[in-house]
């Protein structure tokens, strides 16, 4: 079976997709710091992203953090979602958190 | 008089089958029963009542409500009065809103979460029984957690929600986590003598950081993780310890990806001592002692 590639839209990044592997794991290989590493189970909605084109196949995920309107425009949580076909992907700025980072007032 | 303990967790989960297999083969929980709407209730070996966890199918992950189990039914109409003359609006549930549990107490803390009071559960039993009893029961599955042992909640306003559940359910403060100015980023409460029964961290309102199973001490928490990869359980973090709190930890997810932990070690905390306060500028050797660095989920996953 032929492995097929995801491309990054804003960069043109490419990664070759392993059998078997999610988007979110292919993503991570490509640059750890694309992505958040969350739950990976379809549940905290951190690894949220918008599938530009593309196939692909959707595992269940949490309805507060994937609506059904996002899921009709293409967002996914990468997490559980496996690639059927090459892909572009949207991947929106990573979430700050105002109190995140140590020494900030 | 008062709250004694964390009792139970009503936990969301996006495929019911696959959370039973999880929290019974995995953590190592019985089944003590279903009911007529479909809601699994389990409990640990080392616990009396009828369950602790009760798994719900949704169509989202994260924590449908949290139990809290006082010490006499006096208590239900005192915690009444007293959060009804705080302006709390609360619903009194008949006996068997959940399988075994008595009359109940329904009401909304601040930071979005649903909470039950309830003073009578049926009791099952532990494990071991309650005459001559061995330390452990044969035949435990996964990790074998004896009980739940604390929840940590995300709160908007963590000081008011701290504020609540010290002030108006009679919780005390182990620990503390705050900012250059002050404020509050996280708090530690405890009404048994363990070091949490309930934290609140600054967060996304309703949401849940996770909850977590007590284990006995590092050999348990090293051979739980030998259990978790075994069983290809996505881990977030550990084995490795909280400064706060002391805990010997590992963070990791449920099938819906529901933050769960397993926590050994700590201290015992009395309503007199005095409470522990860790600084912003220390948090990551706060929260992981060994890496003395956040780890970003921490801070940013919540279901």
């Amino acid at each position: 079976m032929s492995n097929w590639k995801v491309s990054v839209q804003s960069d043109g990044r490419e990664v070759e997709v392993r059998p078997g592997e999610t988007l979110f794991a292919a993503l991570r290989r490509l640059d750890p710091g694309l992505i958040l590493r969350g739950c990976r189970n379809g549940g905290c909605g951190v690894c949220k992203l918008r599938v530009v084109s593309g196939q692909y196949e959707l595992g269940l995920c949490s309805a507060s953090e994937l609506t059904p309107s996002e899921r009709a425009a293409g967002w996914v949580l990468s997490c559980k979602a496996t690639p059927l076909s090459d892909l572009v992907v949207h991947v929106p700025p990573r979430p700050v958190k105002p109190w995140a980072r140590a020494g900030e007032a | 008089m008062g709250i004694m303990r964390l009792g139970g967790v009503r936990v969301r989960c996006l495929d019911l089958q696959k959370s039973i297999d999880y929290y019974t083969k995995v953590i190592g929980l019985e089944v003590t029963g279903q009911d007529k709407d479909g809601n699994v209730y389990l409990k640990g070996w080392d616990e009396f009542d009828h369950h602790s966890v009760t798994l719900t199918a949704s169509d989202r992950a994260g924590l449908e409500h949290l139990s809290l189990k006082v010490e006499s039914p006096d208590d239900l109409v005192f915690f009444r009065d007293k959060l009804e003359g705080a302006g709390v609006k609360v619903t009194t549930l008949p006996a068997g809103s959940e399988m075994g549990m008595g009359e109940a107490l329904w009401f909304q803390d601040p930071g979005g979460h649903w909470v039950k009071l309830y003073a009578e559960m049926e009791r099952v039993g532990t494990k071991v029984g309650a005459l001559n009893p061995n330390p452990w029961p044969p035949g435990l599955q996964g990790i074998g957690a004896p009980r739940l042992d604390h929840i940590l909640l995300a709160a908007e306003d963590a000081q008011k929600s701290t504020d609540f559940y010290m002030h108006l359910l009679g919780f005390w403060m182990s620990e503390r986590l705050v900012k250059k100015n002050g404020d509050l980023i996280a708090a530690w409460l405890f009404r048994s003598n363990t070091v949490h029964d309930i934290a609140i961290i600054a967060g996304p309102q309703g949401k849940m950081h996770h909850f977590s199973f007590l284990l006995e001490d590092w050999n348990e928490i090293r051979k739980a993780a030998d259990v978790l990869a075994m069983h290809e359980v996505k881990i977030d973090i550990g084995p490795t310890r909280h400064g706060i709190s002391r805990g010997l930890t590992i963070y990791f997810f449920d099938p819906s990806g529901n933050r769960n932990e397993t926590f050994a070690g700590g201290y015992l905390p009395f309503p007199d001592s005095p409470v522990i306060t860790w600084t912003e500028d220390e948090i990551g050797r706060g929260i992981f002692f060994f890496q003395r660095e956040l780890n970003e989920a921490f801070t940013t996953v919540f279901t």
